[in-house]
């Protein structure tokens, strides 16, 4: 017992220590120090010694809300977890909104321990505490915790807090309005259908017309989950007319918030109103005046189309997204790039063909690279509708010009595409159109561009074979182990590195091995050095008896190199081959 | 708002709450006058920005040398010591091998009551957020200590002149000379900028940003002055970015012309008053009181610096012209407050129908309280550039280089 103590005594004793490391240290071994001191200990001690000494710096309360939330079982379990609240109710208060935030979390997760008998003595009294305090911080903290009362309160116990509920709706401050009605779409799963109607529905509707912005924004995600208790005649008669109040909200915000749930109130509101109300505010989303709205909007344009009636989404949607095919903002345009190429399956061949090849082209040749990129990111969705003979006369061009782009980034970024379009494309096609291209990212003057394309090779030999690894690959990496400049002998090892571990083990004896040991005697350090790394790395996918043949007398010879750090790495390089 | 009833309602304010002010209060370090007369270090203790909490229990007052000193109301409404700090501290760039200053150039309070009263602090750079906590000192009392939660930095590539809390309680605006970013008070990782009115070349920079202020009610609305006499108010409802502007109120009448002109029209403290319905802008000759509806023309031009017209020449030769004054409104939005030189300050009623000119000077045994008189020699080195009136009471406070004035309203002779 007192060996145990020792170092709990010392972690005790810094709970207090000037250093605020130390003492963030000891609260994160909160448990082991509970562990230590056993239940009775922990209730009669710990929790009154924190509980007493709450410390001022932020760092340390917060790291202290999270340790609470998973104590229970330190206090004794469900009967006791009532003695962490008071600590929580004090966190739940403080000034920095993380704090606040962590208790609020950690008060929720304990909740569910809390029996039913002492539920509303103990929960209900912390949450009618944080409501009547002074402050703007207790009362939002409030509404966080609100929705695990409603859970489990008792039906007379919920009329008091829904009373509760609605004067913090009422708050001036907008802070605690915004926490209120943030947390209202927590609440609404609880409530009786019949109720929310009395009594929730004037408050969602004057959540909606809130002078504060900040407010009004949050009462979109409430319709949602309001619609989603009532049928369709309510929505109609209740969620509907603010949704489309909000859809033109003076706010570029609130209109925002509609568009990028657009396809969570399609499906919740249901197939008619979609239909009937909010197709049209969908297709004045897509023209809103502010990019940032269209934005948002052009990015559920397959999400819409999915639900509504195709003739529909041909004759209204399909304008604007043409149009949307030239907006002036890029961001606009790149966002319908992401989500345009999902029209495809929906429409089927003959209507792609006919209406949306022409604006995958036009995207497709777009003067800003990432538009271009977002379309052959998701090509997948279209080869299976249209065939990949359609296509592959307009994409490789615009490919190459994407891989020779002056930007490095814009090359990366395809270099990441090529095992997907390999896959796609299939063997021949690829040797045909692309092979010269990943072979040019090899000897591309940006290292990053050439440690990627390395990583490609990786991945397109998954994709095709060991076989056709030896007939296209090899000869280009033995072209370029004999390069003049050494950066290029560099990539040549790095690529062997990647490969050894997909490669056959034959193949790394045969065709590898020759290579790495041809560059023994490189006039450059570094690649000698890198000659070492790369040995130790074929050590663990190649037999014994090569190793001891070929490997291990050529580390032997790096040994005397000299050059130290080549020296180093053939020592280390030795050892992995004694292990 | 009616503006006509408005108007009536302010003068009878007027008229029974006498615009009749005394010496309350005088606080400061004098300058050693054993020193070697070395500029600099004199001006470190100047008084760079002062301000009121939305109780008026609180006042700050920031200084040249970066310190923030807090006092707070007693019983007797006097101000005492609360707390000091240092709020920022020098710094050199080593971009552009400059120093940046420690002058606090703004000090705001956060708009709502709290517990831990909060204020943001700013110099040329960096705006800081200090909360004041009460703590059992040593020996039993309590003390206060100030800490720095938050530092937003690394946003203004030019000399942040304004702070402003938006009144949801989560944001707040920063400006400097050409961009104004947009921050929420827990994040200081990010900021937006919403305006910017940098050229593409700058070789055709002629007009900067000089001041701006959230509206104190609405979320949405804000304004900002210029160096060639314009006010915009920005929408932030209407688009992502403020550039395109709400509306811009310009006074294109003028009564200098010539030479100094420009120089005159530069707006150097723009804001909203308390109820919302009005703007004020100082220039260096005039206040101008606007009604946001009406853009080609102020409501009222409140002018107190005629005298300084024939002396132009003179304060532009001693850079004086270049002086920044403040102005404050009052609680209820009937009256407003501006510094001018020979510690001068003006009280203006009534939408300036009224203004009572007063001298911010300790009173002694043998001088009584001065006023400005016409033909009183121009020291323009007695300044009071700063001002700030209490939320809710009669108070004022005034900076004039390293003293600060609190002048109260006699009530004696209010009529019954």
């Amino acid at each position: 017992m007192a060996d145990r103590m020792g170092p709990v005594n010392i972690l005790i004793g810094e709970l207090k220590n000037e250093d605020i490391q130390l003492r963030l240290n000891s609260i994160r071994n909160l448990s082991t120090i509970a562990k230590a001191l056993g239940t009775e200990r922990t209730q009669k001690e710990l929790i009154p010694f924190l509980k007493e000494s709450l410390d001022d710096e932020d760092e340390v309360l917060l790291a202290l809300a999270e340790e609470l939330g998973k104590f229970s079982e330190h206090v004794g379990g469900r009967d006791h977890v009532h003695l962490l609240l008071p600590l929580l109710e004090n966190l739940a208060r403080v000034e920095e909104t993380v704090v606040r935030d962590k208790a609020v979390e950690s008060l929720c997760l304990l909740s569910e321990q809390i029996p039913p008998e002492s539920f509303e003595e103990h929960f209900i009294g912390l949450l009618k505490r944080l409501v009547s305090g002074d402050w703007f911080t207790s009362k939002s903290s409030a509404g966080g915790i609100l929705h695990i009362a409603f859970a489990r309160a008792s039906p007379t116990a919920q009329v008091d807090l829904r009373t509760m509920y609605k004067a913090l709706c009422e708050e001036e401050t907008p802070m605690v309005r915004r926490s209120a009605c943030s947390n209202m779409k927590k609440l609404i799963p609880h409530i009786d259908k019949e109720i929310i109607k009395k009594e929730f529905i004037e408050i969602f509707k004057s959540f909606s017309k809130d002078e504060q912005d900040s407010v009004r924004l949050l009462a979109v995600e409430n319709g949602i989950v309001i619609a989603e208790k009532m049928n369709e005649e309510e929505n109609q008669q209740i969620v509907k007319p603010v949704i489309l109040a909000c859809a033109s909200d003076k706010s570029w915000r609130v209109r925002y918030m509609v568009a990028n749930t657009f396809c969570e109130l399609c499906d919740t509101l249901g197939k008619e109103i979609t239909q009937t109300d909010l197709l049209p505010v969908f297709v004045k989303l897509l023209k809103d005046s502010e990019a940032e709205v269209r934005s948002a909007a052009a990015s559920k344009v397959t999400g819409v189309c999915k639900i509504v009636q195709l003739e529909s989404a041909i004759r209204t949607i399909l304008p604007c997204v043409k149009t949307l095919a030239t907006d002036e903002s890029q961001h606009v345009r790149a966002a319908l790039a992401s989500d345009v190429m999902g029209l495809a399956p929906i429409f089927g061949k003959n209507h792609t063909t006919e209406h949306l090849l022409d604006l995958f082209l036009q995207l497709l040749k777009d003067e800003i690279p990432e538009v271009r990129l977002n379309i052959i990111g998701k090509l997948d969705q279209v080869t299976p509708v249209l065939g990949l003979d359609q296509l592959s006369q307009h994409l490789l061009p615009a490919i190459v010009e994407l891989a020779e782009d002056r930007q490095w980034r814009v090359r990366l970024a395809i270099i990441e595409y090529v095992p997907l379009l390999a896959q796609q494309l299939g063997v021949t096609y690829f040797n045909e159109k692309l092979g010269a291209l990943c072979m040019t990212f090899l000897g591309d003057c940006v290292f990053s561009i050439r440690e990627a394309a390395t990583k490609n090779l990786k991945k397109l030999t998954e994709v095709f074979g060991d076989a056709w690894f030896k007939t296209h690959i090899l000869p280009k990496i033995v072209e370029l182990s004999k390069h003049t400049n050494y950066l290029y002998r560099m990539t040549t090892l790095f690529s062997i590195n990647t490969l050894s571990s997909t490669v056959g083990p034959d193949t790394v004896a045969n065709d590898l091995l020759p290579i790495v040991l041809d560059l023994l005697n490189d006039r450059i350090a570094n690649i000698r050095l890198n000659v070492a790394k790369t040995l130790r790395m074929l050590v663990a996918v190649l037999d014994s008896g090569i190793v001891e043949t070929k490997i291990k007398p050529s580390l032997n010879k790096l040994l005397e190199d000299k050059d130290r750090d080549v020296r180093y790495f053939a020592s280390i390089a030795l050892q992995s081959c004694n292990q | 708002v009616n503006v006509e009833e408005v108007i009536a309602k302010a003068n009878e304010y007027y008229e029974s709450n006498a615009s009749e002010w005394e010496f309350s209060q005088m606080f400061g370090e004098e300058d050693d006058p054993s020193s070697d007369s070395d500029t600099t270090g004199a001006e470190d203790n100047w008084i760079s920005s002062l301000a009121f909490d939305s109780t008026g229990r609180f006042l700050a007052v920031g200084y040249n040398c970066g310190q923030v000193v807090v006092l707070t109301q007693q019983e007797d409404q006097t101000y005492q010591l609360y707390t000091e700090f240092k709020s920022h501290d020098s710094e050199f760039d080593f971009l552009t091998s400059m120093e940046i200053e420690e002058k606090i150039n703004q000090i705001k309070w956060f708009p709502y009551d709290s517990c831990i009263p909060a204020l943001l602090t700013t110099n040329d750079k960096t705006i800081k957020l200090f909360k004041m906590l009460e703590k059992e000192g040593a020996e039993g009392g309590t003390e206060v200590v100030v800490k720095p939660k938050k530092v937003f930095e690394g946003a203004h590539a030019y000399n942040i002149n304004s702070v402003s809390f938006n009144s949801d309680g989560e944001t707040f605006i920063s400006t400097d000379d050409l961009r104004i970013n947009l921050w929420n008070l827990n994040i200081t990782t990010e900021a937006f900028g919403i305006v910017d009115i940098k050229p593409e070349n700058m070789d055709e920079l002629s007009e900067v940003i000089t001041s701006s202020s959230f509206h104190p009610k609405s979320c949405n609305l804000f304004v900002y002055s210029t160096s060639k006499g314009m006010i915009r108010m920005a929408d932030l409802r209407n688009s992502a970015l403020c550039d395109r502007y709400a509306k811009e109120f310009e006074d294109t009448e003028s009564d200098i012309g010539g030479f100094f002109q420009e120089l005159v029209t530069t707006i150097s403290d723009v804001k909203f008053s308390p109820d919302g319905n009005f703007i004020v802008s100082r220039d260096y000759l005039t206040m101008k009181i606007w009604d946001p509806r009406i853009e080609n023309k102020p409501l009222r031009v409140v002018k107190f610096h005629d005298h300084l017209v024939p002396k132009l020449c003179d304060l532009y030769e001693n850079d004086s012209i270049f002086d920044k004054f403040e102005c404050s409104w009052n609680g209820t939005s009937y009256r407003l407050l501006t510094g001018s030189y020979n510690n001068n300050f003006y009280i203006c009623d009534a939408f300036g129908s009224h203004v009572t000119p007063m001298c911010a000077v300790k009173p002694t045994a043998q001088q009584k309280p001065t006023f400005p008189h016409p033909n009183q020699h121009l020291e323009a080195s007695q300044k009071v550039l700063h001002t700030a009136w209490h939320p809710n009471q009669d108070i004022i406070a005034l900076g004039a280089k390293d003293f600060g004035y609190l002048y109260v309203r006699k009530t004696e002779n209010d009529p019954k």
